[in-house]
């Protein structure tokens, strides 16, 4: 099987099983009746020769009969009439040892029908025509008889018999035609079955395929589908999930662009018509940043590339998120500071920068002013690090591995986070084979988030 | 009305603020489940419009534990869960309404007062004592067919007094009525606007109970 075949139409078994099935039946039928036809004319050969000898010691008793009586064979006609109808086709020659022809049928040639020496039966030359000859002495080695006969008539009989025999081994080849199809059709049916059942499938149906009436060949086949499907159908269900939480995310921030909007035209004041106008924006700007981090997480979501991935410093991308967040950090009176030694890892350079933007907001947006955040890079004997430490509230022990989860926040906080900043990270970290974990901060206050890198290649 | 509005979402719940002020409810807001039951087990209150998803307890629970020890308050759930599933138990655990956000500002009043005039036991939506009609969805007040200007707060006193028909209204009990705790009150406001009332719809409406409060008598 090529691989220019399977991309076209690829190869059927049933046209496969039924020439191979077809062309088997049809050689062995045409063997067998070689093989009969040649027992045939075997046979046929064999009564032709009998025949020929039986004439050869007829005419040759009778020959020595004559010679016994008259001291020469007479009565030629005679001798005719006792062997064969007629003397077409039919030649004799009776020989004495000195090579004298002592008599001969009609139309015999003067010269020996066969080699004057040779005994038994052979091939001659009558006219342009290979006759069959017989030749035989007398038990007194008096007298020897050639004898030949024209062939064609048994030819003819075996034609006959030859074609008899192919058309009854067509007729068969016929039947066994109609049964090896019959039977190929039955035997791939279940498969066909199958087929018909996985192909009118809707897209939304998901469902297993039943394999009980499956053969076992088409088990492993079945089974693999099977699993397939249920990988696609969880995949589904978290696509769905999420969507569902996204869309419930997003309601709260249409709600408060709605109730802002419909307040703005019903303020009473200016000061009330400003004030919910900054809301207004502020309602809008959250609701980008949601959206924002929807998209993030779900480019995050997406398998890594190789043309994607190369060696970065991940103090390179620290210093530049760094320099990002120096702006609000100093509003907010954070000391934001970093200590950064250079090491390389393999990553997606535009995935690692979302991942440092997500560590760094988060512990912006609870770290309280005066506050101070650290960044630190390094490696130590595992492998690169990344850390970022606050020293704001904390996070509670418990609630140390349910904050990767989306959408969830802690309890008492302000919710102005999108509540994915943290699952992004954890999603960041998870497709670059790295591993997330949360602990106190030093002086076991506020925050260190830590990433373990794969050491690069 | 008073209303008590808990909403944990900063934007949200201030634009709800004001847009029931708007309205002329007085409303407070409070932004955590805990701090949100305690006000409502302390305030008196006409309605309470409830987020579900809230810090430190979660909406239901809330609900559950004040209908659990009787209050009788009507309670409006707005939630970002539109699923009947969670109607169904909302309204089950004792809500009185629910709106799913995004939602419009006067579909929230008028739900508010829907909520509130079943809680009072009054089926039609205006209210008539004598030759005065006062219609609570419209804000308008009528006296003997023509139409009375009345302010904001004129005008919630007047419907609370009628609300309470037959019973004697504190002062304190009216001026937490009409201004929510972040209001500047002026020690004499409830005796401006009583006076007010007074001229503008007759000097018998409103009667002053000595060293109790006021009150509007049964017609």
């Amino acid at each position: 099987m090529s691989s220019t075949t399977l991309e076209t139409r690829g190869w059927s078994l049933r046209a496969r099983l039924l020439a191979l099935l077809l062309t088997l039946a049809a050689a062995l039928f045409g063997a067998s009746a070689v093989i009969n036809w040649r027992a045939h004319h075997e046979a046929s050969d064999r009564l032709f020769d009998d025949s020929l000898r039986e004439s050869a010691s007829l005419l040759l008793q009778l020959a020595e009969h004559e010679m016994a009586e008259h001291g020469q064979v007479l009565g030629l006609e005679l001798l005719q009439a006792e062997t064969r109808p007629g003397p077409d086709g039919f030649r004799f020659q009776i020989w004495t040892p000195a090579m004298q022809a002592s008599v001969r049928s009609g139309a015999a040639s003067q010269l020996p029908l066969l080699p004057f020496q040779m005994e038994g039966f052979g091939w001659s030359t009558v006219g342009t025509g290979k006759w069959r000859a017989y030749s035989a002495w007398n038990r007194g080695h008096t007298l020897q008889i050639q004898i030949a006969q024209e062939p064609t008539r048994h030819a003819a009989l075996d034609q006959v018999a030859l074609w008899r025999m192919a058309g009854g081994a067509l007729l068969l080849l016929l039947v066994a035609a109609v049964v090896i199809w019959l039977i190929v059709d039955a035997t791939l049916a279940p498969l066909q079955r199958t087929a018909g059942v996985v192909g009118e499938r809707s897209e939304q149906d998901l469902r297993e395929v039943d394999a009980s009436d499956a053969p076992r060949e088409v088990r492993p086949l079945v089974d693999a589908l099977n699993r397939l499907l249920q990988r696609i159908r969880s995949a589904l269900q978290t696509e769905r999930r999420f969507t569902a939480d996204a869309a419930h995310e997003l309601r709260t921030p249409l709600a408060a662009i709605r109730a802002n909007a419909q307040v703005l035209l019903g303020a009473r004041d200016q000061a009330e018509r400003e004030n919910t106008a900054r809301d207004l924006l502020a309602s809008v700007d959250r609701s980008t940043r949601l959206v924002e981090q929807l998209l993030a997480l779900a480019r995050a979501d997406q398998p890594l590339h190789d043309e994607t991935l190369c060696d970065v410093d991940i103090a390179e991308v620290a210093r530049e998120q760094l320099a990002a967040h120096s702006g609000r950090a100093d509003k907010c009176g954070i000391t934001l500071q970093g200590d950064l030694a250079p090491v390389a890892t393999r990553a997606d350079p535009a995935l690692l920068s979302v991942m440092v933007r997500n560590l760094l907001d988060n512990a912006l947006r609870y770290t309280p002013p005066g506050g101070r955040i650290t960044v630190m890079t390094g490696a130590n004997d595992e492998g690169p690090v990344l850390t970022v430490e606050d020293d704001g509230p904390g996070i509670p022990e418990p609630e140390r591995e349910r904050v990767f989860e989306r959408f969830h926040r802690l309890a008492g906080q302000k919710a102005t986070g999108s509540g994915l900043g943290l699952s992004i990270v954890r999603r960041v970290a998870d497709v670059h084979g790295a591993r997330v974990a949360i602990a106190a901060g030093p002086g076991d206050r506020g925050t260190r988030v830590s990433v373990r890198f794969r050491q690069a290649a | 009305m008073r209303l008590l509005l808990v909403e944990d979402d900063e934007h949200l719940g201030r634009a709800l603020q004001t847009g029931l002020a708007q309205q002329g409810h007085a409303v407070d807001w409070l932004q955590d489940g805990v701090a949100g039951e305690l006000a409502a087990r302390d305030g008196d209150y006409d309605a309470m419009v409830l987020d579900l998803g809230l810090p430190r307890q979660d909406g239901m629970q809330l609900i559950a534990g004040l209908r659990r020890d009787g209050f009788a308050v009507p309670i409006l759930i707005i939630t970002a869960r539109d699923e009947i599933r969670d109607r169904v138990q909302g309204l089950d655990m004792g809500a009185d309404d629910f709106i799913v956000k995004p939602f419009d500002l006067e579909e929230l009043g008028a739900r508010l007062r829907a909520a509130h005039r079943r809680a009072v036991g009054r089926p039609q939506a205006a209210v008539v004592h004598g030759d005065i009609r006062v219609d609570p969805a419209a804000r308008q007040v009528t006296r003997a067919g023509q139409p009375v200007a009345l302010t904001g707060r004129e005008f919630m006193l007047l419907l609370h007094l009628l609300e309470h028909r037959g019973r004697v209204r504190s002062r304190s009990q009216l001026q937490e009525s009409l201004y929510n705790w972040t209001s500047e009150i002026e020690s004499n406001a409830i005796e401006v606007h009583v006076h007010n009332l007074r001229r503008k719809l007759g000097k018998d409406l409103i009667r002053t109970v000595h060293s109790q409060g006021y009150v509007i008598d049964n017609a």
